[in-house]
């Protein structure tokens, strides 16, 4: 969880050492 | 305070989505997008139609409704317009025109951001085209136009692939449009590759006075239950506008310390010390 201050922000979701494979990111907004 | 989430991943085709965007085909033949005229946020663009090939690219105003075919008659001649400037082929600006359904006139131009204008959100139905080029000025694509529709509250999920199996990366966008409306979860599916093609998300959170919020962003791999091929050691990286780093993780214990600190939030249906 990260308290963050209002701007844009970027998710990047790589594999491990150069791994490949279908994943899910999330984003939950908790107020 | 809620603050506003816009949701923006770039990521290969086939992606599932909780979002409020459709894709859908162009105009067979021809196709409209706006070519940005001016600089800055508040450029403007000009109605254009192209031949599917990129050729013939001359100035139109043409009734939206012949080109499009129906349109819903909901307060339907308001258009959101979204395009790509040749000369910034990775960004892409968006315009809001009003556009006389009679005449095919554009009648107005600002900002994609001033549909927050309360005035805006009388009008249900947005329609977007965009147009693509490599650096060099080529044209590479022309994509979709979107529907943006008013949704009830619940869980929606938007599929995007390509036409008859064709792959690519992809872009899907969605935005609460509505002053009083809440992305509780924005989230997206994806085939996680290497360099370019790692899939890559966004949001905006809002300065609406209120002050910081409190965010769980995760990334999920070996709990994908029946999922084939999921991404075995999922590496998260947050950053902000200006690139930097402002949080990582490669494995799921941090986000279990921070789901006890805050109970009530979703959880994986397995979870893997690596999810």
């Amino acid at each position: 969880m990260k308290t963050l201050a209002g701007g844009a922000y970027t998710i990047i979701v790589q594999g491990k050492n150069g791994s490949t494979g279908v994943a899910l990111i999330e984003a939950y907004n908790l107020q | 305070m809620t603050p506003f989430l816009r949701l923006f991943v770039f990521g290969p085709v086939a992606l599932a989505w909780v979002c409020v965007l459709a894709a859908l085909e162009p105009a067979s033949g021809q196709i409209l997008y706006v070519k940005p005229v001016g600089t800055g946020a508040q450029q403007v663009g000009q109605l254009r139609q192209v031949n599917a090939d990129g050729t013939g690219d001359t100035a139109v105003a043409v009734p939206f409704a012949d080109v499009l075919g129906p349109v819903p008659e909901r307060n339907g001649n308001r258009f959101a317009l979204s395009a790509v400037d040749p000369a910034r082929p990775n960004q892409i600006s968006r315009n809001v025109f009003t556009v006389n359904r009679t005449t095919g006139a554009i009648q107005n131009a600002t900002n994609f951001l001033d549909m927050l204008d309360p005035d805006t959100l009388l009008y249900t139905y947005v329609y977007g085209f965009y147009k693509a080029f490599s650096p060099d000025g080529t044209l590479i694509a022309v994509n979709s136009y979107y529907r943006i529709r008013r949704l009830t509250p619940g869980a929606y999920t938007a599929v995007v692939q390509g036409k008859d199996g064709g792959t690519g990366v992809g872009l899907v966008e969605a935005y609460g449009l509505d002053g009083t409306a809440t992305l509780a979860n924005i989230s997206t599916r994806g085939l996680v590759q290497t360099g370019d093609n790692v899939m890559i998300g966004g949001f905006i959170v809002l300065d609406t006075g209120a002050g910081a919020t409190n965010m769980i962003v995760r990334a999920i791999g070996p709990s994908l239950n029946g999922v084939t091929g999921a991404l075995a050691d999922p590496v998260l990286e947050l950053h902000d506008s200006n690139g930097a780093l402002v949080a990582s993780n490669d494995n799921g214990r941090e986000r279990k310390r921070a789901r006890s600190k805050r109970p009530g939030w979703p959880r994986a249906t397995t979870m893997n010390p690596r999810s």
